[in-house]
């Protein structure tokens, strides 16, 4: 089983419309989706037969008021400013890190640490019958790399049982901890660009991130012709740094539409005949 | 004041927002924060250079082999498995350590100091107009980004106007970067994207506090369904910037986007307004 993943460094690029495209022509692949704090695809696939899954990772402290003596070590250590003392001492969630040092410092043990939810992951089939899998991260959280994880490692496992070829993941914006956690175990990373100036600066960080994990990588531009100079500036870039050029993508009114009715853009026939040469290129890529 | 402009979805127009309010608000002496550290825009937006930059480190544990007994305590307290201690030595696994100086302060040995992991750059640049640009740039590779975003709010603290670009989504990083804010903008496409993304951003902004009002960016002619979320939760739609194919081109191109849409500067001399009144 190969899995292909879709980033972009800048969010906003277009990832979500052409991945859900990728996933339509691809038909027996597995869909992911790894941006957990704002998860789209879905909103694509439409999934049903949704299954449900709590997801916990973390702990959060909780002083027992009964038994504090108000002594004030676990907030004079904590470095995360989680505990306050209003008017007695109490921890703040959204701010505890969950490294208990406050609960292995409290004299006399006012301070438990308990599991956190962080958020649910779904098993569900799309409405073209794929296997979809994409999560919640409850807001604020932290975590978000253990549930890209806990989310590719079950889609892998189905794959791997079901015998499915392929995996496609809709990756999250940025390069920290979710991007670190959805490069593992993937064999191509499909990036697409902005030809701007942000989104050329944030597509080489990305890239280098991908590099640094020794991963494969090639790149779509899209709206290329928002901005043709910028275009060919990052193709040549790409030849340079050995990340293959799939192709690029025109401004489409036609993509805005098919997003706005919530539809996939690749479904639309006139957008097909855009992105079909792309995804041959990457089936290419992929095998190379 | 400071005011955090952020969103759910990324791409929405959150810099453009941030820098065009600073360039508007320049007669105060502003201070823009760049708390987007994965992919700092900021300053490419503004078309500057940083006058200064200097490294952030973050503190991870470092063992004393002379004084460590391979006792096992650091690595049985520490949650996030960043100590493994075998017979004779101890692996630390920086990337891991949540920074919390557990182990350093219970070692019974007396065993570990903290030392410093470079995680970023903080940078800093005087602008010509009047106005400090200031912004945190996470080393690739570096999985944590709240320290970093951490460190690039803890300079100015105390100017007048403090404008803070965020990181798109609803984690961590997001919170810590509207976290103190008076007032939070956050900024949507009215799109079913944006509407799914802002509905989440809006929660953070509620659970933290932080009064909150809606621009809806790239409009037109139609809210979408934006109208209905502010009618049910009372937060309200300060502007609309309209849909502008002239805009996105020169934005793209790094140009000012007061120069492409003039009525930009009045839009967001009345989100200011509205803003003050709001906390007034």
């Amino acid at each position: 089983m190969k899995e292909i993943l879709v980033l972009s460094g800048k969010g906003g690029t277009g990832k979500t419309s052409l991945a859900s495209s990728f996933m339509y022509y691809a038909k027996s692949c597995i869909a992911c989706d790894y941006d957990v704090d704002a998860s789209n695809l879905p909103i694509l696939l439409k999934p049903n037969k949704i299954e449900d899954y709590a997801f916990s990772a973390g702990e959060t402290a909780y002083i027992d008021n009964e038994s504090c003596i108000d002594c004030g070590v676990c907030a004079a250590l904590c470095r995360f400013d989680a505990i306050i003392s209003d008017p007695s001492y109490q921890v703040v969630p959204l701010s505890c890190e969950g490294c208990g040092f406050c609960a292995q410092v409290c004299p006399v043990q006012a301070v438990t640490m308990i599991a956190r939810s962080s958020g649910r992951w779904f098993q569900a089939l799309s409405h073209v019958g794929q296997p979809l899998f994409f999560a919640e991260l409850r807001p604020g959280e932290e975590n978000s790399g253990k549930l890209v994880a806990q989310v590719k490692s079950v889609a892998r496992k189905f794959g791997t049982d079901c015998r499915m070829p392929l995996i496609i993941s809709d990756g999250p914006p940025g390069i920290g901890c979710a991007v670190i956690s959805s490069l593992v175990a993937v064999d191509l990373v499909i990036l697409v660009a902005e030809p701007s100036l942000s989104g050329f600066h944030d597509l080489q960080r990305v890239s280098e991130l991908m590099r640094m994990r020794g991963v494969k990588g090639g790149v779509i531009i899209n709206k290329w012709d928002l901005n043709p100079s910028a275009s060919h500036e990052i193709e040549a870039w790409a030849q340079q740094n050995n990340i293959l050029f799939l192709g690029r993508v025109p401004f489409s009114e036609r993509i805005a539409e098919m997003v706005a009715k919530a539809a996939i853009p690749g479904a639309d026939p006139d957008i097909e005949n855009l992105l079909r040469p792309i995804w041959e290129n990457i089936q290419r890529l992929l095998v190379s | 004041m400071q005011i955090a402009v952020a969103s759910g979805k990324g791409g929405t127009g959150k810099t453009l927002l941030a820098t065009t309010l600073m360039r508007v608000l320049s007669s105060y002496g502003p201070v823009l924060i760049d708390a987007d550290v994965e992919e700092p825009n900021a300053g490419l937006i503004l078309g500057i250079k940083p006058d200064t930059t200097h490294e952030v480190n973050r503190p991870v544990p470092a063992i004393d082999p002379d004084r460590c007994n391979y006792c096992g305590k650091c690595a049985e307290i520490c949650k996030f498995n960043a100590l493994i201690v075998m017979v004779n030595q101890v692996l630390v696994y920086n990337e891991l350590c949540h920074s919390c100086g557990a182990c350093a302060y219970l070692c019974p040995q007396n065993a570990i100091t903290e030392i410093g992991h470079p995680i970023g750059q903080i940078e800093q640049t005087n602008l010509a107009e009047n106005g400090i640009l200031i912004t945190g740039r996470l080393n690739i590779g570096e999985a944590q980004s709240p320290p970093m975003v951490k460190a690039a709010k803890s300079k100015f603290g105390a100017a007048k106007i403090r404008i803070i670009d965020c990181p798109p989504g609803t984690t961590c990083s997001m919170i810590e970067s509207i976290r103190n804010s008076d007032y939070c903008l956050l900024i949507t496409e009215p799109t079913p994207f944006g509407m799914h993304d802002l509905e989440l951003s809006l929660e953070a902004a509620t659970m933290l506090g932080i009064p909150t009002g809606l621009v809806i960016n790239r409009w037109q002619g139609d809210d979408y369904t934006i109208g209905e979320l502010s009618a049910r939760t009372g937060v309200p739609i300060l502007a609309r910037i309209p849909f502008s194919a002239k805009l996105a081109q020169s934005y793209m191109k790094g140009r000012d986007p007061l120069e492409a849409m003039p009525s930009l500067s009045f839009i967001l001399s009345d989100i200011i307004k509205q803003i003050r009144e709001a906390l007034s």
